[in-house]
């Protein structure tokens, strides 16, 4: 066989598994679907996110997330900052139920998911169907199920599995499972709260959330101030597709949700220590501290604030 | 005659004292294992079983065989039983209870029936015993004494009844009985000549008649919402499987995998084979006109322009199948401000037909700001906490839960809720909700309970809420 030959049978070759791997499923091959390697990313912010820019352009689709708390205390941080990702993908696509998953154990430590402040996070509760189970392996095979189900647009589970539940076989078998189905899965490990580097899971994304306090409201009169938006501190810890690019595993950025418009914001400062209260002498300067981090929030990068703003943002209290 | 008189004249006698909710709970058991029969199976207590077998009696190889199977069977589980065949039930009664006839045949001429009646005591007629009394000393002893005398002055002496159980035994009047189960609407099984126990065997078999019955529903142009699974075992036990659709279902497939769950969740002591199963039957409950298929669940899936909204039903059938029905669930609005009522969590099932939209179509909040704060999760139960506040009136400075004491840095609140005074009686208290965050980010829904003076001198402090 002639040199020519043999490569033209290894492009056909080359191309016939192409083809094979891109058709993932039987369903897909049928109605002729291709499937392209990178499956499409969601942004979780408005642009210039600094974690959309981290993520190389945001979160994966069809795929498997998880999400660990650093600490026992950031539990809810954590099911808070795994909600409004749950309503991100959920928004991203018109129609496709929200699957929540809670196990009788959650609902006695936690509660459980309430409606109205699932609106309040920018999820409309008619998409939504909620799931309890009693133990874990009732919780992997309602994931599993779910995501591959083509109706479904994202499942949230919250499982109390301990490290010798979840392996990578389990976690593989829902990573295929949610592209099959073409749904984003978002697993959150209750449990395993300080534990985000010991985890072993095949799961494209791992972040680790740890509760911020929110850029507080001024209040009118004398009180302590009004909470603002939901904060939170986000470590990337583990990321598949990797960018080329060095990402510092052990930053924490800040985020905040807003809910207007369902999408991240970079919170540039957040106050690590209580502002002092009802003393007038910092009153000025307090409140001077205060616009300028709000407008931080607001406003999509720090290049935007001017340089007065930028001086006075980048003061820590 | 009385224990000690019984137990004079044979001072060996075994006694037992009788259990009657025993018994009858093992009469119900009888007349479910009847059911492999015919689905009509009535209790008849205290010591009987009555079945409809009309129609039915041709399976069986005929009406004495079929009689003779019951007896055998019965004996076989250790009852010992007499049975009777007749044209209605009040002489099928009589029958077995006072005569040792069998068997009388549907055409029985006239005459025949009324001199078979003539023969039976008057107890046969089943009326109290004070009548039975009263018509013995009248003289009355066998209903052809009743048959014979004008009907006017019996009924006004001895009470219409004794009128109305003549008219039925003789099958003048319908007696119809009342079946313990719903009779279905459709209705496929497979006899077997050893049980089986397999569980590969039950789903085999359990497939194979879900396409009988999804023929037999497609001839009738109806579609089943409610599928029960009845497995007979070969000692007598009666095991039931039922499930529920979201939608009605007339899919062979489907049908066969959602029974495939449920026999996997009931697992094996749940399904406890013993010595196998030799009838399996497939009943389809309720049943629906099919109409158009679209899916009535509220929420649309459809990506692409392609609908998957019959696939999204699919699961959730099978994962009410898997888990248990109350455990898929929807949130649905309710007519009440107080927070915990405010939502109901209702089961998918529940919720055909009813939208649960709560917002705007695509589910944007508008004028978020200005909705209150409400937590992302709800405590099935608010937990009291320890609050320390500057005065009675004004919002914490910090509270105690669980154990771990938490500084509060912000604060928003107080959301007053009042309780429904129309709905209760006694007194109920105030609420004043507070959205409260800590020093380490963590954010609270507490309230404090009781206005301070005007209802209560202590006002408690519970914390119902977590935001995130």
């Amino acid at each position: 066989m002639s040199l020519a030959g043999s490569s033209e049978r290894i492009g056909f070759l080359r191309q016939t598994l192409a083809r094979i791997e891109a058709h993932s499923t039987p369903a897909a091959a049928r109605q002729g679907v291709w499937r392209s390697h990178k499956s499409d990313r969601i942004a979780l912010g408005g642009e210039n996110f600094s974690l959309d820019r981290v993520l190389g352009g945001g979160l994966q689709v069809g795929a498997l997330h998880d999400i660990v708390a650093a600490h026992p205390r950031d539990a809810m941080a954590a099911a808070a900052f795994a909600a409004a990702l749950a309503v991100r993908f959920s928004r991203a696509r018109s129609r496709g139920a929200f699957v929540w998953i809670v196990e009788d154990i959650g609902a006695r430590e936690e509660g459980l998911p309430y409606a109205p402040g699932l609106r309040l996070h920018g999820l409309d509760p008619a998409r939504l169907v909620f799931v309890r189970t009693t133990n874990v392996r009732d919780t992997l095979w309602v994931m599993e199920e779910a995501l591959k189900c083509r109706g479904v647009s994202v499942v949230l589970a919250e499982t109390w599995a301990r490290a010798k539940d979840y392996s990578l076989t389990v976690s593989r078998r829902l990573a295929l499972a949610a592209r099959a189905g073409g749904s984003a899965g978002l697993l959150r490990h209750a449990a395993a709260a300080g534990e985000a580097d010991a985890i072993v899971s095949a799961a494209a994304t791992r972040f680790e959330i740890a509760a911020r306090r929110s850029i507080p409201l001024p209040a009118a009169g004398r009180g302590p101030p009004l909470p603002g938006a939901a904060a939170w501190g986000v470590r990337v810890v583990r990321m598949r597709a990797g960018l080329g690019r060095a990402v510092d595993w052990q930053k924490f950025s800040n985020v905040a949700w807003d809910h207007e418009e369902t999408c991240f914001r970079d919170a540039l400062s957040l106050p690590l220590v209580a502002t002092p209260r009802n003393r007038p002498a910092h009153a000025a300067q307090e409140s001077a501290l205060l616009s300028a981090r709000v407008f931080a929030l607001k406003s999509r990068t720090f290049s935007d604030l001017d340089e007065n703003q930028r001086r006075a943002a980048s003061r820590v209290a | 005659m009385t224990l000690a008189d019984a137990r004079a004249m044979l001072p060996a006698l075994e006694v037992a004292e009788a259990d009657a909710s025993a018994e009858a709970e093992l009469l119900a058991g009888i007349a479910d294992w009847c059911r492999r029969f015919t689905p009509l199976a009535a209790l008849d207590s205290p010591d009987g079983v009555l079945l409809d077998v009309s129609g039915a009696s041709h399976l069986f190889g005929g009406e004495r065989t079929l009689l003779a199977e019951i007896v055998a069977a019965l004996a076989a589980q250790g009852f010992a039983a007499r049975a009777a065949l007749a044209p209605n039930p009040a002489l099928a009664w009589a029958l077995a209870r006072f005569a040792d006839i069998e068997l009388v045949p549907p055409d029985i001429p006239e005459r025949d029936l009324h001199k078979l009646v003539a023969d039976l005591p008057i107890a046969a007629l089943r009326i109290d015993s004070e009548t039975t009394a009263a018509l013995a000393q009248a003289g009355l002893r066998r209903i052809g004494d009743l048959l014979m005398r004008p009907r006017a002055p019996i009924a006004a002496r001895f009470g219409a009844p004794i009128v109305a159980r003549l008219d039925a035994i003789l099958g003048i009047r319908g007696d119809p009985l009342s079946p313990r189960f719903e009779t279905p609407a459709y209705l496929v099984e497979r006899r077997f000549a050893e049980g089986i126990a397999r569980r590969e065997d039950i789903e085999a078999t359990i497939a194979g008649l879900a396409h009988e019955l999804c023929a037999l529903l497609e001839r009738h142009g109806e579609s089943a919402r409610e599928i029960d699974v009845s497995l007979f075992r070969v000692d007598g036990v009666v095991k039931h499987l039922s499930a529920g659709t979201s939608r009605p279902l007339r899919d062979a497939k489907l049908i066969a995998r959602l029974f495939r769950e449920r026999i996997e969740a009931a697992g094996e002591e749940g399904l406890d084979t013993g010595y196998g199963f030799d009838v399996v039957r497939l009943a389809a409950i309720k049943v629906e006109r099919a109409a158009m298929p679209q899916s009535t669940l509220a929420i649309e899936a459809a990506v692409n322009g392609a609908d998957y909204s019959a696939d999204l039903a699919d699961l959730i059938d099978r994962l009410g199948a898997r888990l248990g029905w109350r455990r898929v669930l929807r949130f649905e609005q309710q007519e009440t401000h107080i927070p915990e009522f405010a939502v109901a969590a209702i089961p998918v099932a529940q919720t055909r037909g009813r939208s649960v939209a709560h917002a705007t179509q695509n589910g944007s909040t508008a004028n978020a700001n200005l909705l209150p704060a409400r937590p992302l999760k709800l405590l099935e139960r608010p937990e009291p906490i320890e609050a320390i506040a500057a005065v009675p009136d004004s919002p914490p400075a910090k509270f105690r839960w669980r154990r771990v004491w938490h500084d509060i840095s912000a604060i928003e609140g107080p959301e007053r809720i009042a309780p429904e005074w129309w709905k209760h009686e006694e007194a109920a208290l105030t609420r004043d909700y507070f959205r409260a965050e800590d020093a380490s980010g963590q954010r609270f829904w507490l309230f404090r309970e009781g206005l301070y003076t005007t209802e209560t001198v202590e006002p408690r402090w519970f914390l119902h809420g977590l935001f995130g």
